[in-house]
């Protein structure tokens, strides 16, 4: 149990990040550590958070999701629009469809016709978002929602916000899936070596699919609890640059680009910092333009951290989990086998 | 500007310095020696002939002379002065280029900026000269028979276009000697006979030119003189007019067959045949598989590199189409439509290239072992993780993996150790037919007679093994059975009770008795176009 706890820690230095930054911030802010704005923090990182939990699955099997932020968009007007007329248990369905559909294609179009993931999603990002505005006729979609469903984003569960235990759920059940069912393993499998888990039976379109069609049904259940969170839906300004947001999550922790390594917990850490730090950066009073500036600093240094290899080396050291000789040496042949 | 090169007067009667002069170059990588003391001289106009097996050490020899690798020992000399060429563009300023068989050509650029690539001339105002480049290379390249413009994008052209692009960017640097690395693998006999041409027009000049290739006749046509390396170590060198092919060969390959100890006992049963191909073809690589694997049989497969080998063992795996041609495996008839249909009939490769297609290098060993039986562990509560590991401890045990853990990631061990995991994923899977692609290569003797022992093992036991190598002293010791590929063909088959080394040799470059090999044939074509 002791080795098991460590190895998760070794696993994901990213944790130690997000602890010290806590702190730097309660040192500097007395209102950061306060009940309220910790659980607004929590809220906000939560809807996000389900976002950069499917683009996990997608960067896993080396591929890449933009589409995100207009399904989250579509998911929203439909449910408000639809619940119009109808009870809100149907637009729940029918968003949750068209994001899993939304996904469908995606992956049919990077694996049946050999496009590339980044202008597939690229062109499925333009088309869901228009077809989220030609829907809503681009107006917000007040008042269709009855206050029992705003629960969803505002309610609280064991004292806890109901988005943060439906996101820490969503996040150990994909925690699980990718690592104890066979689809789990494969994605890690597509990611590490296409060619070698094809060659090994791995039904590579099947997979793939199904990473996209999880990014856009985490997607469009992100836009239901932001539905509830604004009490409307609306399709120009929702979710716009999300898709970035998810990935700087993935990479933050610890995620590679390349396909194949990195954990759900990692993800579920960078979605905290990037909260964490807007928030408060807004105590702080930091212009929104330099609160720009320094998430993408963040981003540019973990990257750079995590894939150089004095980078890894050190991040071992400062955590004194390994002792300091060998260490380089082992990396580097590591990467010369490549 | 004048292109020294074509334009320096003729020399031919006065005798020629050396114009290169390798003493003792030693190579080795990672304790392994690919050159063991070679030595190596050029002269000036002469056409040299490079020749040995695969592994014999001349790629290596070529890359320490084109500069790409440096030796860990040895002397080189150019014009009797010590040098280190570190880089290739020091030995390209040094007079030697070299044209491989990839060719360094950029697809989406035209042949005018292709054949300046790597030195662009400058005019006045330190803009690009273009003109002038544009007139020195149209002159050149009409000198050697070019055909299309100087403007044509360079995706447009042949194979044998672009390497006259390759030769004229050597000319372009005055290269004194041109290494031309199996310059007629894919030409038809036309675009060969044109290469000769100005091969034979660039050595009046007082150009060497190094020729590797693996068709014997070639090496008769247009070399001088011949250099023979086997296992890294220089053999001998002749002129070519004091050789026979026969003899080539026999330099080529030494005298070490009668020392190898054979397989002693078979285990093949006659009147099984658990595989059966027939008229496969995958165009160009496949003209036609005729083949049949026994229970119990060991059938090698030998080649060389485009004969076709490993495309045959990628197709009956599944994992690359066939135009046309039936399968019989185990009593089924057809082709397999993916990998996963030939593992669940208990079919596994191990591939060609162990790295980037039979493992996953960011994964540890145990994960890669199950890697192809990985179903075998699912329950109704997603997989069983004890099962798997258990029976993933007992597989690296079986093939000896020596490792420190289970969660070690495979691409921190060696060589024959990733071999072992990969033949552990095939025995994992349950498979009674392996199909081994260069299982050997570039591991230590005491990891390939592992691998020996463990085929022996399977076929004890009623399995079947291909094997692809392009050692064939390795086929011989190992095998029931060795059947030759030429060309995307199986030309020869040779039992256990007839096996002779010379004969097969013969026959996988194209000649058996009888039948003189046509390089002109349809895969050439198909190449081509």
């Amino acid at each position: 149990m002791g080795t098991a706890v460590i190895n998760i820690f070794r696993r994901n230095p990213i944790i130690f990040v997000l602890m010290l930054l806590g702190l730097i911030f309660t040192w500097f802010s007395a209102g950061f550590i306060a009940p309220g704005n910790l659980l607004n923090i929590v809220r906000q990182a939560s809807i996000a958070g389900f976002v950069a939990l499917g683009m996990s699955f997608v960067i896993l099997a080396r591929g890449i999701d933009l589409s995100v932020g207009s399904t989250v968009a579509l998911s929203s007007v439909l449910l408000t629009g639809l619940s119009s007329t109808l009870p809100p248990i149907v637009g729940i369905h029918v968003a949750l469809l068209a994001g899993i559909a939304v996904g469908i294609c995606n992956g049919v179009l990077v694996t049946k016709f050999r496009f590339q993931p980044i202008i597939v999603t690229l062109s499925t990002m333009a088309i869901v978002r228009g077809l989220a505005m030609a829907y809503s006729h681009s107006r917000p979609i007040f008042g269709t929602l009855p206050s029992v469903y705003f629960e969803l984003s505002d309610g609280m569960i064991f004292g806890l916000p109901v988005p943060m235990v439906l996101f820490v759920g969503a996040s150990l059940l994909a925690g699980l899936v990718l690592n104890y069912t066979r689809t789990g393993r494969q994605i890690y499998q597509v990611g590490g070596n296409e060619e070698a888990a094809r060659l090994s039976g791995v039904n590579l379109d099947r997979i793939r699919i199904i990473t996209y069609a999880v990014s856009g049904f985490l997607a469009a259940f992100a836009g239901l609890i932001l539905a509830a969170r604004m009490q409307s839906g609306e399709a120009v300004r929702t979710g716009v640059g999300w898709e970035l947001d998810a990935i700087a999550a993935a990479a933050i922790g610890g995620m590679s680009l390349a396909g194949g390594a990195g954990t759900v917990l990692g993800t579920f850490c960078g979605a905290m910092i990037i909260a964490m730090m807007s928030n408060a950066f807004n105590l702080l009073g930091i212009n929104p333009y330099w609160q720009r500036i320094i998430i993408g600093v963040v981003l540019a240094l973990a990257v750079a951290t995590y894939s150089s290899e004095h980078g890894k080396a050190a991040l071992k050291r400062i955590m004194r989990l390994k002792p300091r000789t060998g260490n380089i040496a082992l990396l580097k042949t590591s990467s010369d086998v490549r | 500007m004048t292109v020294a090169s074509i334009d320096r007067p003729r020399e031919r009667n006065v005798p020629k310095p050396v114009f290169i002069q390798a003493r003792g170059i030693t190579k080795s990588y990672r304790g392994v020696k690919a050159l063991r003391g070679v030595d190596l001289d050029v002269h000036p106009g002469e056409t040299l002939a490079v020749v040995g097996e695969n592994g014999a050490g001349k790629s290596t020899l070529m890359k320490i002379l084109s500069g790409a690798v440096e030796p860990s020992g040895g002397e080189l000399r150019i014009d009797g002065e010590p040098v280190r060429l570190s880089t290739p563009q020091e030995a390209r300023s040094r007079g030697i280029s070299t044209i491989y068989q990839e060719l360094m050509i950029a697809p989406a650029l035209t042949v005018l900026e292709n054949v300046f690539l790597s030195d662009l001339r400058r005019g006045r105002f330190g803009l690009l000269d273009w003109d002038g480049m544009r007139r020195e290379a149209q002159r050149i390249l009409a000198r050697l028979g070019f055909p299309a413009s100087v403007d044509t994008t360079a995706k447009e052209l042949s194979v044998a276009e672009l390497q006259l692009i390759e030769i004229a960017k050597s000319l372009i640097h005055r290269s004194r000697l041109i290494i031309m690395d199996e310059p007629t693998a894919s030409l038809a006999k036309e675009e060969v006979d044109n290469l000769f041409r100005i091969v034979r027009e660039l050595k009046s000049e007082g150009i060497a030119i190094i020729f590797i290739t693996h068709h014997l006749h070639e090496i008769f046509e247009i070399c001088d003189r011949a250099v023979v390396l086997r296992d890294g170590s220089y053999v001998g060198q002749a002129m070519i007019t004091s050789l026979t092919e026969d003899k080539l060969v026999t330099m080529m390959l030494g005298h070490a067959i009668s020392e190898v100890q054979q397989r002693s006992s078979s285990a093949v049963r006659e009147n099984e045949v658990v595989l059966s191909i027939k008229d496969l073809r995958r165009s160009p690589d496949l003209q036609g598989i005729n083949l049949r694997l026994r229970r119990g049989e060991i059938l090698g497969i030998a080649g060389l590199m485009g004969a076709g080998r490993t495309e045959l063992v990628r197709a009956i795996f599944g994992a690359d189409r066939v135009d046309s041609g039936e399968m019989q495996i185990k009593g089924k008839v057809g082709m397999f439509a993916s990998p996963r249909a030939a593992l669940d009939a208990g079919v596994g490769l191990a591939p060609e290239d162990r790295k980037s297609e039979g493992l996953i290098l960011s994964l540890p060993i145990g994960q890669n072992i199950t890697l192809p039986s990985l179903g075998q562990y699912a329950g109704m509560l997603g997989l069983r993780l004890g099962a798997e590991r258990r029976r993933a401890g007992e597989l690296s045990r079986q093939l000896n993996v020596k490792m420190a853990s289970l969660d070690q990631l495979v691409g921190n061990l060696s060589g024959g150790n990733q071999q072992k995991v990969v033949l552990a994923k095939l025995v994992g899977a349950s498979a009674d037919i392996y199909l081994l692609d260069e299982p050997t290569r570039g591991i230590d003797i005491g990891a390939k007679e592992s691998i020996f022992d463990l085929i022996w093992q399977l076929t004890e036991k009623g399995a079947s093994v291909i094997v692809i190598s392009s050692a064939i002293n390795e086929l011989l010791r190992v095998c029931d059975t060795i059947a030759c590929m030429h060309l995307g063909r199986i030309i020869r088959t040779f039992e256990r009770a007839d096996f002779d080394l010379n004969a097969i040799m013969l026959s996988i470059m194209g000649k058996t008795a009888g039948h003189t090999p046509n390089h002109n044939d349809s895969r050439l074509e198909a190449v081509r176009s």
